[in-house]
């Protein structure tokens, strides 16, 4: 029996896989085999169901104090070259005026700021409150909570209520990077290291304030900090089940220190997700990031473990600042007929996977349909050509 | 592929079409029009079973005007009039691969389908790949021809495969 039947049998027989296993998913060459076998898992837990919501990004400031070497979204400091913070009045105008009534989540992510009072923060939530109230407010990382409690000289808890009463609604899970020392140590060294990222959300989750994490790969780690990130994730879920979903997110290599490294692949993307969806046996969710792993990427990461392709975005700073060549949005429509010709049921969520509308699956995949409709015609695959 | 791989497709009544494949013989049309509909994975293992037993894992690397005089189909992807999805491109590959004599090399050129999906592609029924390290536009890649040649060996090494620069120019280092 080789180690991955090993794995398979396991996984099979509803066991949780440990440490090894882990290396021995990431290190496994048949990746289809690995794709079927999280495939398997994640239609075990939701069929063909396959969630989306209509939400939109904003970063409120890019100006930041850390210097991540992976980040080409910060600015050092206030006045420099395309350094931008939002006022209030255009941050609300920006959602009262979203002209799609079906905006479900606003998804917000900063630099962290010198200078902005916390003040400030509150007073930007209650007012996104008052123009839109229905919408829910997904802002600031686990990294910002933490900075937020060390300026302000308060606990996680104390911000996160604050925050909470001001019209918070979760957490999103950036800045996880890579939770080991030795990594973090070398890409993130002035923000929150791993531990106070979780404990961040260790606290998120005793008040009742559910949220994402994240994992940045594809750069300067190996495979071994990749399941230890996982497993850290998965100990803190066992104590609390208060994170909703785990998104892997692509590491891009435009504009920042790391230009010289290249990016991961699309089937590193693909053994990632599968992986996770393997590791993460408490997570009910995992995401494929379009706007992350590229939009094929993505459609296809629904057959290697995920169940959501995140949202229509329509503006997003951070990956394309590192050179993303995705669209800053994607229309509902769009992602409803990705998820069809994934072969998926499309379901459109609410952030907290409240389901708003399950719209029906297509008959069949339009390639299937190409492929009838040529035979019926008695034509060979048409798309071919000798070279 | 594992006994996931193999209990889905007793579920889905194509056990028949895996020992088809493994025989060497390309699927027929009627066996293609019950193949057409399936799920997407189902399709892409049958394809890379032929693939692999027929073409071996070896990938190729070849420039365009290359790849004229090579013997091998190249797949052009397919048209939509809203625009395919990389599933429907990648479905259409694997029952490419499976509708063809199972020696033949397919071929998908980087600069039709792009990097992302082509190197998906291998995962398909695909066994060679059409580009130009010299081409920023089509191989977003790092700078510098020797890390180009690098990274897409790379890339096809961690879709679990080899390649072959073989009717590529010889790529040499460049000095800053």
């Amino acid at each position: 029996m080789t180690e991955f039947s090993r794995v398979e049998e396991k996984v099979r027989a509803g066991e949780r896989l440990d440490y090894e296993d882990g290396l021995v998913l990431f290190l496994e060459p048949d990746v289809l085999r690995l794709g079927s076998l999280a495939n398997w898992v994640r239609e075990q837990r939701h069929g063909d169901r396959t969630y989306f919501n209509v939400n939109m990004r904003f970063e409120a400031t890019n100006v930041c104090e850390a210097s991540c070497s992976f980040c080409a979204f910060a600015k050092l400091e206030e006045g420099a070259p395309n350094a931008h913070t939002t006022t209030h009045e255009a941050a609300w105008k920006e959602l009262a005026e979203f002209p799609d009534p079906r905006l479900s989540e606003l998804h917000m992510v900063n630099g962290l700021h010198p200078t902005l009072p916390f003040e400030w923060y509150e007073e930007l939530l209650r007012g996104w409150k008052r123009v839109r109230p229905s919408v829910h407010l997904k802002c600031f990382t686990g990294v910002e909570i933490h900075f937020f409690a060390q300026k302000f000289g308060m606990t996680h808890e104390q911000v996160l209520s604050r925050l909470k009463a001001a019209g918070l609604g979760s957490l999103p899970g950036g800045g996880a990077e890579i939770l080991h020392p030795d990594v973090r140590q070398r890409i993130s060294t002035d923000k929150a290291n791993g531990a106070e990222y979780l404990a961040a959300h260790r606290a998120a989750h005793r008040l009742g304030i559910p949220s994402n994490c994240t994992m940045l790969y594809g750069h300067i780690e190996t495979f071994e900090h990749r399941v230890d990130h996982l497993l850290q994730l998965r100990a803190l879920q066992d104590d609390t089940r208060g994170f909703q979903c785990f998104i892997p997110l692509a590491f891009h290599n435009e504009n920042n220190s790391l230009r010289k490294l290249p990016e991961p692949t699309a089937i590193d993307s693909l053994r990632t997700l599968a992986a996770s969806r393997l590791l993460l046996d408490n997570f009910d969710h995992i995401k494929a990031y379009w706007v992350s792993m590229g939009i094929a990427t993505a459609q296809l990461g629904l057959r290697f473990g995920a169940d959501d392709l995140d949202g229509t975005i329509v503006h997003e700073s951070i990956y394309h600042s590192a050179g993303s060549r995705v669209p800053m949005a994607l229309a509902r429509e769009q992602l409803v007929r990705l998820i069809r010709e994934a072969g998926r049921i499309p379901v459109e969520r609410d952030t907290t996977y409240g389901v708003i509308e399950e719209l029906p699956r297509a008959a069949q995949p339009e390639a299937a349909l190409k492929v009838r409709d040529r035979f019926a015609q008695k034509r060979a695959l048409s798309v071919v050509s000798g070279a | 592929m594992g006994k996931v791989f193999s209990r889905a497709l007793e579920q889905a009544g194509l056990t028949d079409l895996h020992n088809r494949v493994l025989s060497g013989e390309p699927l027929s049309q009627a066996e293609l029009l019950r193949l057409a509909a399936a799920d997407l994975l189902l399709i892409a293992g049958l394809a890379d079973a032929m693939r692999a037993r027929f073409r071996g894992d070896e990938v190729r690397f070849v420039r365009a005007s290359a790849a004229r005089e090579l013997d091998l189909i190249v797949f052009k992807g397919v048209a939509s009039e809203h625009g395919a999805t990389g599933a429907d491109v990648l479905r259409e590959l694997a029952l490419l691969r499976l509708a063809t004599k199972p020696s033949t090399s397919i071929a998908v050129s980087i600069e039709t389908i792009g990097l992302e999906l082509a190197q998906t592609a291998l995962l398909f029924g695909a066994d060679t790949l059409i580009g130009d390290l010299s081409n920023a536009r089509t191989l977003p890649l790092l700078d510098g021809a020797a890390a180009r040649q690098r990274e897409v060996a790379g890339l096809i090494a961690r879709s679990g495969r080899r390649v072959t620069f073989g009717d590529a120019e010889p790529v040499l280092e460049q000095r800053p």
